[in-house]
């Protein structure tokens, strides 16, 4: 018996800080860091660049396949379930003596690195139905001088309107790679950003980045721009200049990057759960408390809980507020009668799943 | 019950039908019109409609009906607005693409850790397990 991982586009970009690779090698970078900080010895089955195993096997963030010796798939689950694996493993092959539990592998799992400071850039407010488009780094640069590591990388986002018509709202952001241990130099000139186009068509054109006050920092760096490119949607190509800096490696470099954007939907971007609070995992912050959903408003983002103590309480879900249901981390999808474990922060939800 | 002839009570305008009613409405509809209409009979609770033979429950069933229909209307003309969760769109997406229970794994090719090129028609010979995963 053999079991893999399959390594895919990140399904939720900038948690825990990080963002969509660029080239294969960057995901094989990602792989590493997975096993390092999961802990876990399986061995990985990195996708191609053109995420052609994800496309192949049904799309999903975390499904799971069994397959019988001949290479024909014997059982197949939209979203893994570890206890229903067992069960499907026990039937096939049979059941052992003595299951392993996830605790007899003493699995040593660590944190992600932080290299600087984070949550001092506060977020922009962003309109709501934004959808990742397709972007493209030029990579390859001139002559035989190695490339320079994508350190911030873009991630674009439109509303529908710019995505239909060509004339919209479109959100820019720059976001350090924390596989490069990187920060921005905010001694020197911010981040700059160039547009390929005119200013009645691209509104500002021309972005820098805002002053801060620390001397480093990781947090991205993101700004809206109003396009009315015409309902040709032609790429648009853009310049964007920052220094990165690395204390671990002792270089700090003044840095030029071309992209293209393209106004088409990325299917493979992921969707970005937790903007606002730096992207962090909700794995720290306040008490968490488990209690039964009696009532779900998905409109007003508002549930009611009876707690433990018998107390029926009403709370507001934050604006980032992390919602894991099986497959699902949409609201919508929770319903009254489940047992929820809730996180508080601030008389606000900022994380809730099933138990 | 409510009835709808007899003399116009002199809340409702002179074009307005009206009802009278032997004890006090429930509706919230006719609960504003008392309201703004302060004249209680002991035994009678005037409704003036607002509209000459139109029930004031007619007007709010309207009033629902364009309400709840008009999210819908718009989903059909703009698809990019139609409301799909997110759960919804990889259920349809894995139902749609993932190989069905008896097929052979596509014969798509992935890189080991040192990358590698690694096949999937080459997980042959034993049982194997694979899960879907990443960093987030």
């Amino acid at each position: 018996m053999k079991f893999f991982y399959i390594y895919k586009a990140l399904a939720h970009p900038e948690n825990d800080g990080y963002v969509q690779p660029f080239t294969q090698a960057e995901r094989l970078l990602h792989v590493k860091e997975a096993r390092r900080t999961i802990g876990s010895r399986v061995p990985w089955i990195c996708d191609t660049m053109d995420n052609a195993l994800k496309h192949a096997l049904g799309d999903a963030p975390n499904s799971e396949f069994v397959i019988d010796p001949e290479g024909k798939v014997v059982r197949r689950r939209q979203w893994s379930r570890p206890e229903e694996l067992r069960r499907d493993l026990e039937e096939l092959v049979g059941s052992v003596e003595q299951p392993t539990l996830v605790s007899d592998l003493q699995l040593k799992t660590e944190r992600p690195s932080q290299v600087a400071a984070k949550g001092v850039v506060p977020r922009i407010e962003r309109p709501s139905g934004l959808e990742a488009l397709r972007i493209e780094p030029k990579l390859a640069d001139d002559g035989d001088k190695k490339p320079v590591p994508f350190y911030a990388k873009l991630r674009a986002e439109a509303d529908a309107s710019l995505r239909q018509s060509g004339r919209g709202t479109l959100s820019v952001g720059f976001h350090l790679d924390p596989l490069y241990h990187v920060h921005w130099n905010n001694l020197v000139k911010p981040l700059h950003v160039e547009f390929d186009a005119d200013e009645d068509a691209v509104t500002p054109r021309v972005w820098d980045g805002p002053r801060v006050d620390l001397d480093s920092d990781i947090d991205p760096r993101e700004f809206l721009v109003q396009v009315n490119i015409g309902e040709e949607r032609k790429p648009l190509g853009l310049t964007v200049k920052y220094f990165a800096c690395s204390d671990e490696q002792g270089f700090c470099l003044a840095v030029t990057q071309r992209y293209t954007i393209h106004f088409e939907r990325d299917p493979d971007a992921g969707r970005v759960q937790n903007r606002g609070r730096g992207g962090a995992r909700s794995g720290g912050g306040g008490p968490t408390s488990i209690g039964t959903l009696v009532w779900v408003d998905s409109k007003e983002s508002e549930v009611s809980v009876l707690l433990g103590n018998g107390e029926l309480k009403t709370f507001r879900l934050s604006a980032n507020a992390r919602l894991m249901r099986r497959g699902s981390d949409d609201l919508r999808d929770f319903e009254p009668g489940e047992s929820v474990r809730i996180r508080i922060e601030d008389g606000e939800i900022t994380g809730m799943a099933l138990p | 019950m409510c009835r709808l002839s007899g003399y116009p009570p002199p809340q409702c305008r002179a074009n307005q039908s009206f009802q009278i009613c032997p004890a006090k409405p429930r509706n919230f509809f006719a609960a504003t019109v008392l309201i703004s209409n302060p004249f209680v009979d002991e035994t009678y609770f005037p409704i003036c409609h607002f509209f000459p033979g139109v029930s004031m429950r007619a007007l709010f069933a309207m009033f629902s009906f364009t309400l709840l229909a008009t999210p819908a209307i718009f989903a059909q003309d703009n698809p990019d607005r139609r409301e799909v969760s997110p759960r919804e769109r990889v259920n349809r997406q894995f139902d749609a693409g993932a190989p069905k229970l008896g097929d052979s794994l596509p014969d798509i090719a992935g890189l080991t850790e040192d990358g590698q090129e690694i096949r999937l028609s080459s997980l042959k010979g034993q049982h194997t397990v694979l899960v879907f995963g990443c960093l987030t």
